[in-house]
């Protein structure tokens, strides 16, 4: 099964895929990575699809739960940032 | 913003406050939501990123009950069981104790002064009622700023205050990596925890056996050679520790600044490792059972890099709690 989907991935939909994470993550865009190494500092002149938050592209918001073994409850936090 | 979310991260409530975080809310055992709020100031602490300045009490509508004002505020406010205000503040020390602070790197002071804290009880209405100084108990020789490259604008550098149920006080210091037990009507320190084994911990909590639950941060341990964070329950007499968390491969968990923890009532640890925004749930023998990723960043003008999603407290409530913060005027 991992080798069939490994070879369904050309390098045609792996870019079609980078544009499709962009936009279901709502990050703004020119233009998918053109393969350059050098990275700017500021999101402003970002030349690629990808997150340039490092947390955010691990990935947010709910992750796991075990049920039967979690204690059950609601969980309150304030985030700094707002 | 406060916000309730259920197991599986859906939003159940929120909470609208005047200020920004300065630094967290919680909901007291009336059900009501008591909230440290940020108001700036133009001093060296009123710039800092954990500048309070108000605390107030809110019901589950987001009105406003009371709010206090307190310039010199930062980090933690608590609700006590009088119905007073206990505030962790701080100001710039005299140059004779400033003069006799030890350790960190010399000349990162603040303008050639340090500051240290002290703490305020307040009423409602805004009459200071009751303070405790640490530069009066606390030996700046002694007590020393543990990392040696820290910066010296702060000795002491107080992040938590907490009532104990006999009315006596506990208070973390990062910068020392210290905890004490302040007796509440001598002032004097009836206990002290410091590094080793401590680190610029956070939230220090009573437990209903006694002990206490420590979030050891670990950014600059005295006695390992890699920084990384762990929680420990220890004896709260004889310093001991009687449980930890900490990852096999310890660096896959390290919150150099804020976080907590707190003991949830089947056993389980609930864990905020907060410079990273991460909650996550684990059993007594250290199996996470729930993880959640606060996805709240910010304002979306700063540069993605520059966006981060801290969180410096996170509690569990149980249906029960909620029930009654529901009710709560």
């Amino acid at each position: 099964m991992v080798d069939r989907l490994r070879a369904n991935i050309t390098r045609r939909n792996f870019a079609g895929m980078c544009i499709g994470v962009a936009a279901a993550s709502g990050t703004a865009f020119d233009s998918v990575s053109q393969g350059r190494g050098a990275q700017s500092i500021s999101s402003s002149t970002a030349k690629t699809a990808i997150d340039q938050n490092p947390i955010r592209r691990r990935g947010t918001g709910f992750r796991a739960l075990d049920a039967s073994r979690a204690s059950p409850g609601l969980t309150l936090f304030s985030p700094i940032e707002g | 913003m406060v916000y309730l979310i259920d197991l599986t991260g859906k939003i159940v409530h929120t909470w609208k406050m005047p200020h920004p975080p300065g630094l967290y809310g919680y909901l007291t055992d009336k059900g009501t939501l008591f909230y440290n709020g940020k108001i700036p100031n133009d001093t060296f602490l009123g710039k800092a990123p954990f500048k309070g300045g108000a605390a107030l009490e809110a019901d589950w509508k987001g009105n406003v009950l009371w709010e206090v004002r307190h310039p010199n505020h930062h980090h933690d406010g608590r609700l006590l069981k009088n119905g007073n205000v206990l505030l962790l503040c701080a100001t710039e020390l005299s140059n004779d104790v400033a003069r006799k602070v030890q350790g960190g790197r010399p000349g990162t002071e603040e303008k050639g002064r340090i500051w240290a804290d002290y703490l305020v009880e307040m009423t409602k209405d805004g009459r200071t009622v009751w303070e405790w100084r640490s530069w009066e108990h606390l030996d700046p020789a002694k007590d020393v700023i543990t990392a040696v490259q820290d910066e010296r604008s702060e000795w002491t550098h107080g992040n938590a205050v907490m009532e104990l149920p006999d009315g006596n006080l506990l208070v973390s210091f990062r910068k020392i990596s210290t905890i004490i037990r302040i007796e509440r009507r001598t002032g004097q320190i009836l206990w002290k925890m410091g590094a080793p084994p401590l680190s610029g911990q956070h939230a220090p909590t009573p437990l209903p056996n006694g002990n206490i639950l420590i979030f050891d941060n670990g950014p600059h341990r005295l006695d390992e050679s890699f920084p990384f964070s762990r929680l420990i329950e220890v004896d709260s007499w004889t310093s001991e520790i009687v449980w930890k968390y900490e990852e096999g491969i310890r660096s896959n968990f390290f919150s150099p600044r804020i976080s907590n923890a707190q003991r949830l009532p089947n056993g389980n640890t609930l864990v905020n490792d907060g410079w990273f925004g991460r909650f996550f749930e684990v059993t007594s023998d250290g199996e996470v059972v729930w993880e959640y990723v606060n996805p709240y960043f910010g304002p979306a003008s700063k540069p993605a890099k520059a966006q981060n999603n801290n969180v410096f407290r996170v509690y569990r409530y149980t249906d029960e709690e909620i029930a009654r913060a529901r009710a709560a005027v």
